[in-house]
């Protein structure tokens, strides 16, 4: 048995506690796999719950080890080996936090509580959905967790103490992590990471179950969106570190650690993309399926990559190679046990996949995964390329930055380029008048770029793209692809606004707002490609990146020449920089060096900065503390290389960052739409009480989405929400019969006044979404009621005396409503069959939901719906079309 | 099998063998070699103009700075069994750069008017056994005993 392992007792009642609840959760964890399974395979409902709340006795249990090792911080328990290693007493509360999970011991034990954490939030949420699998999922979840725990008991344990007399002060953590960025970027990347574990646990389920409908697929891509934002968050707070700490200037350098978070960002991201495929066409259940255990092996290997010191990184944990022997074990398992059971269940999930055009959004979401997925090996392949080269012929190659930026800046943008066209191109086919409507404006819009960037010679710089011999102006064709992305959105948002306008009756603001609420995953994912086309152009800021280094012998020497050169005097891209004095700062923690610097532009002081070096008492090394001075179009990035300080010589490095922001800036636009799509429609429906003025819609807006950032509320409601949109459907039609709030007796209002009425009622659907196209006379639904009114109102004044007059008066009914809704889906027998074809029965639904939602929207004191009736909004038949073809996308 | 679903193979197979083949072909353009300051000193006259990296130790008393111009020059010798390779670099030194440092320098070979090899360094990187828990795998390559 290992000296550190759990089982050698010890004398801290926190460590001996601690180990004590680690095997018990081992205990509690082994049962809970055998009763899920043996629960799901029996069929016996006891044997399942037993799993379930096994399942929360481990996070119970996790949540107390993870207490005690944080009490253990707090407290300075140095006789905990962990503790001592990563803690000291002087460090600042926070970073005792940070120092839980800023080592390898610690990290392995917080993943064990975020997964216990999520999978009793997804296993609350999906108990009684899913009741037929949900033993199987547990025990994926536990047999997760049984790998790490076991990583914990056996190998790293955290409550492992020193046999002899422990240190009366810790080593202290790393000064490299002492920074605000690193008390939430790591914690965000572990979420990321074990985010993934859910819809794994879900797809393994599926198939292990044999429930291989599309039922558990709403479940996943709720957790993946999860995922997906983690690790976009983790990705960028990781790059805002870089930036502000590690002190060269980037944010970004291919950095195996870094790699490992964004190989599972893109096969995440491909999967997001392709469950709509399957949930709109019923195919591509293998491929999704495939991409579920991809991003899932994909985050136990990039946990294997950053601790097992299998790649070389400045901020791997170092070599362990028992570590990386349980890992190769655990992920050869992975693999085999579930391709395993994709080959198994393979007879009853392919369908193939057939494309009716390549001009569909079908077939651009299939480019999207083959592109995400190419990234993925991409990188995958550049991050091993010294180990597989070590490996091949004994030498140590690798590839740098230069090389994943040839391939991934055109990779990447075409990606952004589809994040533009593939909201322009129809599902299944789309026709040339529409693919000339649609992409008119944008390819107008990057034209229009393009030739204005292209006035200006540096954005005709070549830069070689794969390889060193294909030379293309990058940064031109970078401006062309935003702009084009960019239009499209654009043009998606003003449209839709413009459909909704018109059908609602309702000012721009309102139906914007109604709008996204309404089709949140469609709109948010919108939002989405906008933050990421907005990246990009921070992207392309960085071929303009100027660095230079310069060495000031003395501070505060006047120029030379009365200028602004010479002496202590120096110039970097368009500003002046005046090095005034060295100071120095001493506290328990650290010794810190400013050289206080003050920044000229155009004559004129614009900034006094202090980029740093500061000496920890612990730690043999100094961190570069960087001064950064931020303007709207660059940053002026400053640092301290290094100083004499005897003679106060200093050594600078000055960076002139153009466009940086807009990474940042492009990265919060990305939360916001994913924020959008992880709204629930429960609290879409909170909000829906009355307000009258626009400022009380702002503020509803705003809540709407405070809440929706708060994302793990967010996600169990959002996994819990069920058949929602019917009842906004059906409470949208409270208007339109001024009826109450509590929609009794729908049925009975607005009965036919006449034979012709009756008749009309019967041909007419009802479109609030949720009634499977009954007719408007036996639906139950507030909204029917509404229908039935407008039609009593048209008729009457009719003269309905006569055979002739009735069937007039009958056809004027129907044309109106069949322009009203802008198509023939509105009727129980359509005149033309074609067009029934297309709109299937949930772009109906979807309509009726926007209708319906947008209704409630209209109550806002606005226009009636008589008046609507009266003057039937004249919707854009193409657009009209189009949009029934895209509704069926609505949640 | 069908002559379509043949087809549709072999050009997906194609596809994906040929990207494959590209991506080797420019990885191999790209690849930056990583030696030791003996090995690099076998046979230099290869690595001319290629951007690698070489690893060794800081001979001590060797590290000579100039200020030239607000720019600092800095050239010291590279050390590792018994070879030497002279390097000459511009910029900043990492904190922990000294006389007996374990340094892997980026940079070029290039050689000089007198034929003896020099390394244009563009980045040093010290190696620091202590920055990061565990690093172990640094301590690996014993520091050489100086003369």
């Amino acid at each position: 048995m290992p000296a550190d392992s759990a089982l050698s007792l010890n004398s801290s009642p926190v460590a001996t506690v601690g180990t004590i609840t680690l095997l018990a959760a081992y205990l509690v964890a082994a049962w809970t796999v055998a009763a899920g399974i043996a629960g799901n395979v029996r069929k016996s409902p006891r044997l399942i719950l037993s799993s379930v709340y096994g399942l929360y006795a481990f996070a119970a249990l996790a949540a107390l080890a993870s207490a005690l090792i944080v009490y253990a911080f707090m407290t300075h328990d140095f006789s905990i080996k962990y503790v001592a290693a990563t803690s000291d007493i002087s460090m600042p509360v926070w970073y005792k936090l940070t120092a839980f999970w800023g080592g390898l011991d610690g990290s392995l034990l917080f993943w064990v509580f975020v997964l216990g954490v999520f999978a009793a939030i997804a296993v609350r949420a999906n108990q009684r959905r899913h009741r037929d699998m949900i033993g199987f999922v547990v025990a994926t979840i536990m047999i997760v967790q049984l790998f790490f725990l076991s990583l914990l008991i056996f190998h790293k344990n955290p409550f492992s103490t020193y046999l002899t007399n422990p240190p009366v002060d810790g080593q202290g953590l790393n000064p490299l992590l002492q920074n605000y960025w690193m008390v939430i970027h790591p914690p965000s990347l572990y979420i990321g990471f074990v985010a993934a574990t859910i819809p794994f646990a879900f797809g393994i389920a599926a198939l292990a179950s044999g429930r291989l409908d599309n039922s558990w697929l709403a479940s996943v891509r709720v957790w993946m969106m999860i995922c997906f934002f983690f690790l976009s968050f983790g990705l960028i707070l990781g790059g805002r570190w870089a930036y502000e700490e590690l002190g060269w200037g980037g944010y970004w350098a291919w950095d195996p650690v870094e790699n490992a978070g964004l190989i599972p960002w893109f096969t995440s991201t491909a999967f997001l993309h392709s469950a709509l495929v399957q949930e709109q066409r019923g195919t591509m259940k293998v491929w999704n399926l495939s991409l579920v255990i991809l991003t899932f092996f994909l985050t136990i290997f990039g946990t294997f990559m950053t601790r097992s010191g299998v790649v070389q990184s400045v901020h791997a944990f170092g070599e362990d190679s028992v570590l990386a022997l349980q890992f190769i074990v655990f992920m050869a398992l992975i693999l085999i046990v579930s391709f395993g059971l994709v080959l198994f269940r393979a007879h009853r999930l392919s369908k193939a996949l057939e494309f009716e055009s390549f001009l569909s959004r079908d077939f651009a979401f299939l480019v999207n995964n083959w592109i995400l997925l190419a990234c993925a090996g991409f990188v995958t392949f550049a991050t091993m390329f010294p180990t597989i080269s070590e490996a091949v012929d004994g030498s140590r190659v690798s590839v740098g930055p230069g090389f994943f930026n040839k391939w991934m800046t055109p990779i990447g943008l075409v990606l952004v380029a589809l994040g533009g066209v593939a909201p322009l191109l129809a599902w299944r086919k789309t026709t040339r008048e529409r693919l000339y409507n649609q992409f008119l404006f944008p390819v107008a819009a990057a034209a229009v770029v393009m030739g204005g960037a292209a006035l200006w010679p540096p954005t005709r710089v070549l830069t070689p793209i794969f390889a060193d011999s294909i030379n293309l102006p990058m940064v031109l064709v970078t401006l062309g692809v935003i702009a084009f992305a960019v239009a499209s959105i654009a043009q998606e948002f003003w449209r839709g606004t413009a459909v909704r306008r018109r059908q609602t009756a309702s000012d721009p603001l309102t139906s914007l707002i109604g709008l996204v609420l309404s089709k949140r995953r469609k709109y948010g994912g919108y939002v989405v490609h906008l933050g990421v086309a907005v990246m990009f152009l921070g992207f392309a800021g960085k071929a303009y990146e100027r660095m230079r280094d310069r060495t000031i012998e003395r501070p505060n020497v006047a120029a030379t020449d009365g200028k602004h050169s010479g002496g202590s005097w120096f110039e970097v891209g368009g500003y002046d920089f005046f090095y005034e004095k060295l100071i120095t700062d001493s506290n328990d923690n650290r010794t810190a060096v400013f050289a206080q610097v003050s920044i000229y532009k155009d004559g004129e002081l614009i900034s006094t900065e202090f980029p740093a070096k500061f000496s920890y008492m612990r730690s043999e090394q100094p961190t570069t503390e960087v001064a950064i001075h931020p303007r709207v179009t660059e940053d002026v990035y400053l640092v301290l290389t290094g100083y004499d300080g005897e003679s106060e010589l200093a050594n600078f490095r000055v960076y002139i960052n153009p466009l940086i922001n807009f990474v940042w800036l492009g990265f919060l636009l990305l939360s916001l739409g994913t924020f959008i799509c992880l709204i629930p429609q429960r609290l879409v429906d909170a909000l829906a009480p009355r307000r009258r003025t626009k400022l009380g819609r702002a503020a509803e807006l705003a809540v709407a989405l405070l809440v929706g950032g708060a994302v793990t509320l967010g996600l169990a409601q959002q996994a819990l929400a069920d058949d929602a949109p019917v009842r906004v459907a059906q409470a949208g039609g409270e208007h339109a019969t001024g009826m109450g709030v509590d929609g009794t007796g729908y049925a009975h209002r607005e009965r036919p006044e006449s034979e012709v009425a009756t008749k009309l009622m019967k041909e007419l659907v009802c479109l609030c979404g949720g009634c499977k196209r009954e007719d408007i006379y036996s639906c139950k639904c507030g909204y029917a009621a509404g229908e039935r009114q407008k039609v009593n109102e048209m008729l009457r004044g009719k003269d309905l005396s006569t055979e002739a007059g009735r069937q007039q008066a009958y056809d004027e009914v129907i044309r109106a409503f069949v322009a009203n809704y802008g198509g023939e889906h509105v009727l129980n027998t359509p005149t033309n069959s074609m067009s029934w074809l297309l709109p299937s029965l949930a772009a109906i639904g979807g309509l009726g939901l926007l209708l319906g939602v947008g209704l409630r929207w209209v109550r806002r004191g606005q226009a009636t719906l008589g008046q609507l009736s009266a003057a039937p909004a004249e919707i854009d038949p193409e657009y009209g079309d189009r949009l029934d073809d895209e509704l069926r996308d609505v949640d | 099998m069908k002559k379509q679903t043949l087809y549709k193979l072999i050009l997906t197979a194609s596809v994906v063998v040929g990207g494959a083949g590209f991506l080797f072909y420019s990885s191999v353009g790209n690849a930056q070699h990583y030696k030791m300051v003996d090995d690099l000193m076998k046979a230099p006259s290869e690595w001319v103009g290629r951007e690698m990296k070489v690893h060794g130790w800081v001979q001590p008393g060797s590290i000579h700075e100039e200020i030239v111009d607000q720019e600092m020059r800095r050239s010291f010798v590279l050390q590792h069994s018994g070879k030497k390779l002279y390097v000459t670099h511009m910029g900043p030194k990492p904190d922990t750069f000294r006389d007996q440092s374990e340094v892997v320098a980026t940079g070029n070979v290039v050689q000089q008017p007198d034929g003896t090899y020099a390394f244009h360094a563009s980045e040093l990187m010290a190696k620091c056994p202590s920055k990061y828990e565990g690093a172990q795998s640094n301590k690996k390559l014993k520091e050489p005993v100086f003369q």
